[in-house]
């Protein structure tokens, strides 16, 4: 018999607490309860243990998490669950090998599988053969079509081809079409070949007339190029990085991760993963991850350093590794490593016009924290001319940043000369969009010189815009959204080349040009434009409808309406109440005619400055509400808060309301930012849980939505000017406040 | 065996609709929203229930039921009918579970401030028994421990391979984390 001398261990109560112990150590057990207060009063608890398997513990789960659930896998939203079995662990040592491993391991199984993820009943099944090509190879795709894309005897398959020097996001003309699928067994399938440039692409799948798609939920279907040992390539998962970006930020952070485990020994590798980090998990976490990066990037260090001859892309990692753990002696160290072994890389190019800048360009900073020219030396262009002659022949994406700066600092110092040569290059290597001749219209325009050229880039951006190639319709858009679009982005482009025309003496192009413009969309800037011809040309009537546009838009200020009002009260015209009446009619159902109402879905929710948890629809409330994103570390999105706060009064009368959501934790800095700003009276909500970031998307600040009183997002990366007018169509007619 | 007298023993309030579940998971793996709703409905409370007393967090938990059945569909495929159905979602639970806590603990480790971001996830007082407030209370380590063990029915083999342990260890803690308790309900009963 069994004879406990001590207390038995808690093991040894549980299981006689279930009556699982086999006769004689029950029976030791039990005598020492007899006399064992202590040991009695655990197996009572042991006992209760085992009952709260069955009793609630407030298990009441919110109303919508179901709801939330089929919402966000209808929007293409997955989760990768952990369902392998682990081993249990032997020793410490062990432990830590096999963490490193399983990491590893997850990050590549993880972005591996996601590409096998059915997107369900909403969408079909693209597959390719092989799944991970060499680049120039032959595919094989099959498609098993949705619901929607059934009844069609062929189909279209479009891609975005990615080659190793492509750039940042998808602006410009990056798509194309494949080519036609044809049915046969009720599978779609095409065979082509891939170009020999392209390392990564992804796919959509079509009608023959572009109306209706099959973009995997948005997700789309990707495809990474592999060495011929399957290991996808370097530059593939680089390119997909950057596809991802500004479309699914943690699917890239997953891909940069992947990365790193496929090329652990690469810095660039080290460094997007650094960077992905900070971008999708927030500063405050990735600063909690530097540790880490700093021990890995000692140990490259100890590994690179050494060596006399590096490729100059492991210098640029290593350079590029150092800056992201803010290591500013590394990060001389590497860059003159790399200036020195490769002195026209475009990376030491870019490097030497910051130095350029330093030197010859002083700036003050102002009280709220923004830099102001204070004077720009002309030998800053004239040292730079030497850089550009060595770094344009590399053709290389860096190029534009290089030209960017110049003219950003060509037009501060408003010197005529440097503009145009400037404005030209940075057109020539910025991307081949429409719109970069509609910002280069705005500011270059004035110079007497450039006015020509500059006519030409916007008549040129309008011609393409009219005529809407197909490589600059997004993989996710129809032809008739696209459409949209185009004529969104038309119109600056014609409201600038009207004023153009008028101001050079063709007043009826002009303001044909302008009223083409006013067509695509409520402007009250080219209302009034169009307002000011009438007038000129003498027709009062006309002008005075277009006034009362101008004043019935929301965002006029106080300032022009009245004098508008008062021009309109001199000319006697009766109808005046009637035409602004008519006209913020017509202005909500042009406002209302570009909503996209969109539901968000996940948890939502928000750290108020007192620490309260809230979620975003309670924060709502049945109010119009814009929400604003902004991070304190982005001089863009802290320049706006001022006039957020101010135009919040007037929302707040209206019964409408701001909400700005900030990426870092609440502090004393950034109150002092806040107050600095002048924007204390804001309301600031802290993404802690990055639910909101997820739930709209966001991918930059400043960044603006605005929500309808169900916390729909009716308008979605507004500009700031347009926030008046779409809250005050939202808003019930007569509580828009004119 | 202990593990299979437990999920025995619970089975009625875990899995009501056994006969349904065949049925649900087929069509949950074809990504049907009425086999995720089904299986939501019979399971989630019960796995809410689960992760709420790993983490002790309310928002923690109701994050990692969402995140599994938004993720359902595709994980299922790996359930191919080996053991019971509900073992195989309250060990995936489990392992979501313990993933939050590491990557929360790793994170409270760097940032010190981290304690009033966790704060109002807690459960209010009324909202618990003595004996669950007291659990709550254990540090993370027992806890985990005796959640698995003493409620869930899990053996000390399968705890050491969720949490990344030995299995002796699992019983040294299992043992601690009793004792903690005890002190702690004697302390303030």
């Amino acid at each position: 018999m069994t004879i406990f001398t001590r207390h038995p261990d808690a093991e040894t109560l549980s299981q006689y607490a279930a009556r699982d112990l086999n006769g004689t150590a029950r029976v030791a057990i039990g005598s020492h309860l007899e006399k064992c207060t202590d040991c009695r009063e655990t197996v009572k608890v042991l006992r209760q243990l085992t009952d709260l398997e069955t009793d609630s513990v407030e298990s009441q789960l919110q109303g919508d998490t179901l709801a939330r659930v089929l919402n966000a896998r209808a929007a293409g939203g997955r989760a990768i669950l952990p369902t392998a079995d682990p081993v249990p662990v032997r020793s410490r040592r062990l432990a830590v090998a096999a963490a490193i491993g399983i990491v590893a391991i997850i990050a590549v199984v993880s972005f591996m599988s996601i590409r096998n993820v059915s997107a369900g009943s909403r969408t079909g099944s693209l597959q390719f053969e092989p799944t991970a090509p060499q680049p120039g190879e032959i595919v094989h795709v099959t498609y098993e079509p949705s619901a929607a894309l059934s009844r069609y005897d062929s189909l279209i398959l479009r891609a975005r081809f990615r080659r190793p020097v492509d750039d940042d996001y998808n602006e410009g003309p990056m798509q194309r079409r494949v080519g036609v699928m044809h049915r046969s067994r009720g599978q779609f399938a095409l065979v082509f070949r891939l170009p020999d440039s392209v390392v990564f692409a992804v796919f959509a799948v079509e009608t023959p007339v572009g109306d209706v798609i099959d973009d995997r939920n948005q997700q789309l279907w990707d495809l990474v190029t592999a060495d011929d040992a399957g290991k996808p390539l370097f530059d593939a998962l680089v390119q997909k990085q950057r596809d991802l970006m500004g479309r699914n930020w943690e699917e890239l952070l997953r891909t940069t991760r992947a990365l790193r485990a496929l090329y652990p020994d690469d810095p660039e590798a080290g460094s997007l993963v650094a960077v992905s980090e900070r971008w999708v998990l927030g500063q405050r976490i990735a600063d909690s991850l530097l540790p880490a990066h700093r021990k890995r990037f000692a140990a490259l260090q100890a590994t690179l350093g050494e060596k006399t001859e590096l490729p100059a892309g492991i210098l640029i990692g290593m350079m590029h590794y150092a800056i992201q753990l803010d290591d500013s002696a590394a990060k001389r160290v590497w860059l003159s490593r790399l200036a020195s072994a490769f002195p026209n890389d475009p990376e030491v190019l870019f490097r030497e016009e910051n130095r350029l800048a330093n030197q010859y360009i002083k700036t003050q900073k102002d009280p709220r924290g923004f830099y102001t020219v204070l004077e720009t030396q002309s030998k800053y262009f004239q040292e730079l001319e030497t850089v550009w002659q060595r770094a344009e022949p590399t053709h290389d994406r860096r190029l534009v940043l290089l030209a960017q700066n110049a003219l950003m600092h060509a037009m501060t110092a408003k010197d005529t000369a440097a503009v145009r040569v400037w404005a030209v290059r940075f057109r020539r290597w910025y991307r081949d969009t429409p719109q970069v001749a509609a910002f280069l219209a705005r500011d270059v325009l004035q110079y007497p010189t450039l006015r020509d050229t500059v006519m030409a880039w916007l008549r040129e951006g309008a011609r393409l815009l009219a005529e809407g190639p197909d490589g600059y319709r997004p993989l996710t858009a129809n032809i008739a959204e696209q459409r949209d679009r185009n004529r969104a982005a038309a119109q600056p482009i014609l409201a600038a080349l009207g004023r153009a025309l008028i101001e050079d003496g063709h007043p009826a192009a002009g303001l044909d040009t302008l009223r083409l413009a006013a067509s695509y969309g409520w402007n009250p800037e080219v209302l009034r434009s169009i307002a000011q011809a009438l007038i000129a040309r003498g027709d009062t009537g006309a002008a005075l409808q277009s006034y009362a546009r101008v004043v019935a838009d929301p965002g006029t200020p106080i300032a022009l309406k009245d004098s508008i009002r008062s021009m309109a009260a001199r000319s006697g015209d009766e109808n005046w109440a009637v035409l602004v009446s008519n006209a913020v009619r017509e202005m909500r159902q042009s406002v209302l005619k570009r909503a996209s109402p969109r539901s968000l879905s996940g948890p939502l929710r928000l750290m108020a400055r007192s620490g309260e948890v809230r979620r975003l629809p309670d924060v709502v409330n049945g109010k119009v509400t814009v929400v604003m994103f902004w991070s304190p570390y982005c001089g863009f999105s802290l320049m706006p808060l001022h006039d957020l706060d101010v135009l919040n009064e007037g929302f707040v009368r209206q019964g409408a309301q701001i909400v700005t959501i900030v990426d870092q934790p609440f502090s004393n800095d950034l109150e002092q930012t806040l107050r600095v700003q002048k924007a204390g009276d804001l309301t600031v909500f802290y993404d802690f849980r990055k639910d909101a970031n997820r739930a709209f998307t966001s991918f930059a600040t400043p960044d603006y939505y605005v929500l309808d009183p169900s916390g729909q997002v009716m308008f979605a990366h507004s500009k700031l000017e347009d926030l008046p007018r779409q809250v005050a169509a939202l808003l019930p007619s007569n509580d828009s406040g004119y | 065996m202990r593990f299979q007298r437990t999920l025995a023993s619970t089975r009625a309030v875990i899995d009501p609709g056994a006969e349904q579940v065949p049925e649900l998971i087929r069509q949950t793996a074809a990504g049907a929203p009425e086999g995720i709703a089904g299986l939501y409905r019979l399971y989630a409370r019960h796995l809410l229930r689960l992760s709420q007393r790993l983490t002790g967090s309310r928002h923690d938990a109701e994050d990692i039921v969402h995140d599994l059945f938004l993720g359902l569909p595709e994980a299922i495929r790996s359930f191919e009918n080996r053991g019971s159905f509900d073992g195989w979602l309250k060990r995936v639970t489990s392992r979501m579970a313990l993933m939050r806590i590491r990557t929360a603990r790793r994170r409270r480790e760097a940032t010190l401030d981290e304690r009033q971001s966790v704060a109002p996830d807690r459960l209010s007082a009324e909202d618990q028994s003595d004996l669950e407030r007291h659990v709550a209370a254990l540090p993370l380590a027992l806890r985990a421990v005796l959640v698995l063990r003493q409620i869930e029915g899990y053996s000390h083999e399968e705890i050491a391979a969720l949490l990344g342990i030995t299995s002796g260890a699992s019983r040294v803690r299992f043992n601690r984390a009793m004792k903690r308790l005890r002190q702690q309900m004697m302390e303030k009963p």
